[in-house]
Order: C-alpha cells, then structure tokens, then sequence
C-alpha cells in the first residue's frame, strides 16, 4: 500500500556546473549538468511540495546571462505535466531559504508553507555582520525573506522548531542544523503510513546533490563506498555528514530511497521522461491507484 | 529644520509623503537632458565614482530591509511577540545610521539623482519600520501592518535601486550553492 506519488520535476538548469560545487574537494574536475527542480508529493487528498524554485521575473535574465541557468518554466507548465496546476498545491516544506528553494512562493497562492525557525533566525544574525563575513550570505534575497513576511501574515507560513512529524499523514520533517544552511531540513515519507515504515522516501533538499555525496568511491579506503559533503555548507562538513549518517539510517542504508534533487542521473534510478520543453519528469512512486506520469507502468529499475 | 534633504532635493520644497503614497514609487525624473549626455555619462568617471560611493550604502539596506523582513517572518509565523531587545534590531539600527550616513556624504551627479533618490526613500522607509520595532516592540497587529507596509514600500525601490555594474544585486550568486561558480 502506498499514500503517495512522489515525482521529481526539473524546472530549469544549468548545463555546466563544476563539480567542486557538488561535491567537497572536487577540485579540477570539470563540470556536469546541474538540473535545477522541486517534488511534487500527491496523496490522501493533499498536493504537497518540497521546495518551489526561483523568482524568474527578478533574476532569471541575470542568471541566465551571468551563470548559463538556462529552460526556466513557470510552475503553471511543470506541474501540468503531472496533471496539476498551481492552486492545487496545499503545503510546501521549504528545505532551506536560499533563492532556488524558496524563491517563488507567490506562484502557489493555497498553499501552506513550512519552514525551520532557526534558517530565518540565523539569516537575520548573518545579515547584521559586517560586510567582510558576506560569505555567509551566500545566495539568499532580502526579496524572499519579505515574501514569507506576507505568508506568515496570512498565516500561511509555520516557522517550525526542530522535527516535527505527521505534518500530514505519514510525512515528517527532521532539522540538519548548520550543514548546507543554519536550519535546513529534510522531508520524510513514509508511505504506508505506518511508523515503522519500510517503505520511506526521503527528500534530501541540498544536503545531498547528486549520489557521489551519498556514495561516493571508497576504493582507498577499502570499503565499497564513502560519504563526501557537497560543496557549499555554512555549518560544517562534519555535521553534513552526520545528517546523511541520519538519513541512511532511517531508510536502513538503501541509498535509492533518498532523493537528491540536482541529480541528472535520478534517471538511472527511476523511470522518468522529457517533456516537450525539454524538462525532465522523474517518478519516484505511485500512489495506489495513481496512474503513472511518465508512460511507463514499472517501478522496477533502481540502481 | 528639515530633517529629510532628500524630500526636497529635486523640486525645492519639503513634501513628506505618506506611507503607501504612489509617489514613493515613481520618483520623478527632474533633469531634462539629451540622449548624447545621457551616452556619454554611461562611461563616465563621474558615473564610475558614484556607483563604488554608493554601494556600501546599498548594502547596508539591503541587509536592514533582510533583517527587518526575517524579524516580522518570527513575529507572525512563531510564537516570538517582542523583538524589541533583541541584538540583531540594535545591530540594523547601526547599519541603518551608517546608510544614512553614506548618503548624505554622497557627491551625486544630476544624472542620478532618480537613483539617489529611491535610496535614499528606501533608508527612509526602514527608518520608520525601525523606529516602531524598537520604541513600541510590535505588538498590535496595526504596528505590525505598518512596519509591514513600510517593508513592501521599500523592496521595489531598493530592488530599482539594483545595478549588476557596480555589484549592487539582491542575491550574491558568486557562491551560491545551485547556481553559479561555473562562469562567475
Ligand atoms: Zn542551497
């Protein structure tokens, strides 16, 4: 039995994105396509997403002359493709505040959204550094902190302190404190419903960007694969690591059922295609009764 | 004493203008000048001078308006209620002196005196979200609205106010984790 679809939909990309980015210490490694995308969770009743993308009206022109972020679509278009408009999304859980995460909350005006106390709290103190310590700064905008002013206001946005769980039937969420950001968190299904769930899906946020952060080569070491960080924390590596350690441990080390959204080679894992605006769907699971989304009725390819 | 310059900078004579009013968001253009002027002052020294003596006031509001925005995010979507005491509001209100500060001290070229303007409105709007945070702790939701309101008054002003030439963006994307390096 399973209470939710989960789908990985790309809304925009970036063909070139060096790999010291993804992965800590990988340095002169050249570059790989960086898929920028959001999860669409559909069940019980409810549209839930983690994570809504960028602002494209404020940055896209900047960061597609700038940073090559090419093919941005509007949410109205991505979630088409799972049979879903905008207004039907009635929760989002934001895994962190910067701007492809949590840069479009306008576009989904029913919607819910969750976020951790301590990303906002955190931000507040990094922006009244001084300017030699902007580092910390890193890839947030004032513009969407203001945008959750008004959510909140609306009583649309729950600052959340720490885990919290059932925040609809079967989905928690669970705080990773000063790794990629000050109050990330990530997304946890588990989609019989039951506690004991054998059958969870975890959505990672950042804190994993592509499988070589959760399996990386372990050759050296002797042992069949390592954990590596990704690129970018403002915690420390150490606690990155620690939060995979915690993840792994609650899908009993079955690296598959954790979902690192800029990962191309979801893919390889699950069934997915291109839609006609040459964005990629990924099915990472079927509701019973849910009918698949990307022409293919098998769930059997995992890596 | 006018305790405004920049009210009246442009027409001579004081106006203040009231929260919400339209005028705050399209400040007019005072100087008629020609398309060859306008060319030529795009490369100017003088342009150049004035967009690196300007940025660090741009950056002091912007990090005001993200503090002020994040405070009013706890205040209505935590159980946080008073904000008043706490460092981070004494901290904006001294980068918010210092903005004003840079301002004043600022050599402006008639030719951007509309951006001059818009930050300087936007130093303005702060102010008064501050003043109310730190002398009435927020606590009736009509002291929230108005800080509020002051907040959405000065987001597209300070976001016109934006220039990629001099490094005066909203976002710092040079490290940002799912954008960038590649080509910064
Ligand atoms: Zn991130």
């Amino acid at each position: 039995m399973a209470s939710y679809s989960i789908w990985v939909l790309e809304y925009s990309a970036v063909e070139n994105y060096h790999k010291s980015g993804i992965v800590y210490g990988a340095h002169n490694q050249g570059f790989k396509k960086l898929p920028y995308c959001y999860v669409v969770i559909k069940g019980g009743g409810h549209v839930a997403m983690v994570d809504v993308g960028y602002n494209h009206k404020d940055y896209g022109k900047h960061l597609g002359d700038k940073f090559g972020v090419t093919n941005w679509h509007p949410p109205r278009d991505v979630l088409a493709e799972v049979g879903l408009k905008p207004e039907d999304v009635d929760t989002v859980f934001v895994t962190h505040a910067h701007f492809d995460h949590f840069g479009n909350v306008e576009d989904f005006p029913n919607a819910h959204f969750y976020i951790q106390e301590r990303e906002i709290a955190k931000w507040i103190w990094a922006m009244s550094l001084p300017e030699r310590m902007r580092w910390l700064m890193t890839a947030m905008d004032p513009s969407d902190i203001l945008r959750g002013v008004d959510l909140a206001k609306e009583g649309r946005l729950t600052c959340v302190d720490g885990a919290m769980e059932e925040v609809l039937p079967g989905i928690d969420l669970h705080p990773a404190y000063d790794t990629h950001t000050f109050g990330c968190m990530w997304v946890e299904v588990r989609n019989d419903g039951t506690a004991q769930s054998a059958d969870r899906w975890i959505l990672a946020g950042d804190l994993i960007y592509d499988f070589a952060n959760l399996e990386g080569d372990g050759d050296a070491v002797d042992v069949e694969t390592i954990y590596t960080p990704v690129g970018l924390a403002v915690g420390s590596q150490t606690n990155l690591l620690l939060a995979t350690e915690e993840m792994m441990k609650h899908v009993d080390y079955e690296s598959r059922r954790i979902i690192p959204i800029h990962e191309e080679r979801l893919k390889d894992t699950f069934p997915s295609r291109i839609s006609d605006k040459s964005l990629r769907i990924t099915e990472i699971c079927l509701a019973d009764g849910e009918t698949t989304k990307v022409g293919s009725s098998t769930h059997s390819s995992f890596r | 004493m006018n305790e405004r310059p920049w009210i009246n900078a442009m027409e001579g004579q004081a106006r203040i203008h009231r929260l919400g009013c339209d005028a705050l968001k399209q400040v007019p253009s005072t100087a008629k000048v020609t398309d060859e002027a306008v060319l030529a002052f795009q490369t100017s020294d003088e342009l150049m001078a004035y967009g690196l003596a300007v940025r660090p006031a741009y950056e002091l509001l912007k990090r005001v308006l993200g503090q002020l925005s994040g405070m009013m995010v706890l205040i209505y979507g935590s159980r946080r209620q008073d904000l008043s005491d706490l460092e981070p509001v004494v901290r904006a209100g001294e980068q918010l002196a210092q903005a004003h500060d840079h301002l004043r001290a600022l050599r402006v070229p008639p030719l951007v005196r509309r951006h001059y303007e818009r930050m300087s409105a936007v130093a303005e709007q702060l102010s008064h979200a501050l003043d109310l945070i730190r002398c009435r702790g927020v606590r009736t939701d009509s002291d929230k609205e108005r800080i509020h309101q002051h907040l959405k008054t000065a987001r597209p002003l300070l976001l016109k106010a934006s220039d990629s030439r001099f490094a005066m963006t909203m976002t710092d994307f040079s490290a940002a984790c799912c954008s960038c390096g590649a080509s910064a």
